[in-house]
């Protein structure tokens, strides 16, 4: 289980993360959101124990997380991690060496999965080919949480549906928690089980995926109208165009009619309309 | 222990710039004393070949810190285990430079000097004194000398971009610069080379060696917890 209790984050000046408290109980894979800066990596490094809090605590399974408690069950892994240039039949080896957990046999059908030419040195890959390298790593690592930063950042679309395929394989049936931060929402939506977005460092949102599929939606239609059906609700975001207007809704669903229509919201609009309201107002001023 | 073990051999693995940097001073250098000594028979006086491995403890301090440490991390490596992994790293690299030292000492330079006609290689042994109470003492003087020199260059190394770092550096270059002009002071820089180096009793020199190279490796836990990957 992970926790995070009224953690706060500051790089000098700057507040990464800011009195942020999180519970993660249940395995699974879990998809995390958040515009550029907004605390992702920081939440990453900080549950992985790479950083230490500035204030409130983190705790694995119980323990407090930090950097000279790195806790034993997460493995992370950082956008453009470097490896050692050595081929990467020795390199998975050297991994089971510092990491006695790390399964070689399993990281070696992983990369002829991905079609990486184990004879291979590290430096003599391509930019996308070592980042599936690091994402192998993590997958081998036998560690119960691994957390993934813009993973498949290089991939090509077929190895990110490779990915994505073997993430779903080993997060089923298993008691393993998987967190993976991306910008490629529609491809990730398909696989993850929950939600967490954030914003400036603050939780925004946490939820099963399910719950976005049937709390987001959309209406459109006549502003009157569309105003008097939403009175109530939790409007995230909208936008007005002569006598029409569209407002993003996440709440209890509504019924259509004749003067409004109502659709179902995707996940990267609802997190554009979550998290990038200031934008948004910005363009209608 | 199994990991630490792992740590210290990937680490002695992967210092390949040190072995690069200290292989090619080596061979240079025999190279040198092939043509000056034997072919050309000129006579003068020239650091003992050996020396030239002395320095590999030195850049595995630097570089062993600066090069492996992320790259480890990323291996699913924890902090407090690369820093477990580090020392068993120096310390064999020190074994084995001393006693390749040690072989060169007592093996070549005997023979190198059989092309001169005076005794005209210097090697740190001598200069030391280690040599005066046997083979075996010198052994571990000479052992204790470079463990403690991997752990200064490897903390130094790891305090490196952080205030308490150029805090270090000043202080060094302060205690150089301050001690050596004003006598009381500079009595106080000899005291201390002359423990850990000279000092004729080699009991004294090697437990010196031993606890301060043990502080300095321990200081280096504060900045391995901060570093970044």
């Amino acid at each position: 289980m992970i926790e995070f209790s009224n953690v706060t984050k500051n790089y000098g000046k700057n507040t990464a993360m800011d009195n942020f408290s999180i519970k993660i109980d249940q395995p699974g894979m879990y998809c995390l959101l958040g515009r550029n800066g907004a605390g992702k990596t920081t939440l990453m490094k900080l549950l992985a124990g790479n950083v230490a809090a500035s204030e409130g605590t983190i705790t694995v399974n119980g323990e407090a997380a930090g950097p000279l408690a790195m806790p034993e069950s997460v493995h992370f892994v950082e956008t453009g991690a470097t490896q050692f240039n050595m081929r990467l039949a020795d390199l998975f080896k050297a991994a089971a060496e510092v990491n006695l957990s790390f399964d070689v046999p399993f990281a070696m059908g992983l990369a002829r999965r991905f079609q990486l030419d184990a004879s291979k040195r590290y430096k003599h890959l391509s930019f996308g080919m070592k980042a599936m390298v690091n994402t192998v790593i993590a997958m081998a690592s036998g560690r119960d949480i691994l957390l993934l930063d813009e993973p498949v950042l290089g991939f090509d679309p077929v190895m990110r549906k490779v990915f994505y395929e073997l993430l779903s394989e080993s997060c089923a049936g298993s008691t393993k928690t998987v967190i993976v931060s991306t910008h490629i929402i529609d491809e990730i939506e398909k696989t993850a089980e929950r939600l967490i977005i954030i914003d400036r460092g603050k939780k925004v949102l946490f939820c099963d995926m399910a719950e976005i599929d049937e709390k987001a939606y959309c209406v459109t239609g006549i502003s009157e109208s569309v105003q008097a059906a939403t009175a109530g609700l939790n409007i995230i975001s909208e936008t007005k165009a002569g006598g029409f207007m569209t407002r993003h809704i996440y709440d209890q669903r509504i019924e259509a009619s004749e003067k409004y229509s109502v659709s179902s919201l995707g996940l990267t609009d609802f997190f554009v309309s979550l998290v990038g309201r200031e934008q948004n107002s910005g363009e209608a001023m | 222990m199994k990991t630490m073990t792992g740590i210290a051999k990937i680490n002695l693995k992967q210092s390949k710039t040190a072995y690069m940097i200290v292989g090619i001073l080596f061979f240079l250098q025999v190279g040198s004393e092939i043509v000056t000594r034997v072919i050309l028979r000129l006579e003068g006086g020239g650091l003992a070949l050996g020396n030239y491995l002395l320095l590999l403890p030195l850049l595995m301090g630097i570089f062993i810190p600066a090069k492996n440490f992320s790259k480890l991390l990323n291996l699913g490596c924890k902090r407090l285990d690369f820093f477990r992994g580090c020392l068993p790293a120096y310390a064999a690299a020190a074994f084995f430079v001393t006693l390749a030292c040690l072989v060169l000492w007592l093996a070549v330079d005997p023979v190198l000097l059989s092309y001169s006609s005076e005794p005209s290689l210097y090697n740190l042994f001598d200069v030391f004194g280690f040599a005066r109470d046997g083979v075996a003492i010198a052994f571990f003087r000479m052992f204790a000398f470079l463990l403690l020199v991997s752990c200064v260059a490897h903390t130094l190394t790891l305090v490196q971009g952080r205030w308490y770092g150029w805090l270090a550096d000043a202080l060094i270059i302060i205690i150089i610069s301050v001690f050596t002009p004003i006598a009381p002071l500079r009595a106080a820089l000899v005291w201390f080379f002359h423990t850990i180096i000279f000092h004729e009793f080699a009991a004294v020199q090697i437990l010196s060696c031993l606890i301060l190279g043990a502080a300095v490796y321990c200081a280096g836990l504060a900045p391995i917890k901060a570093k970044q990957i």
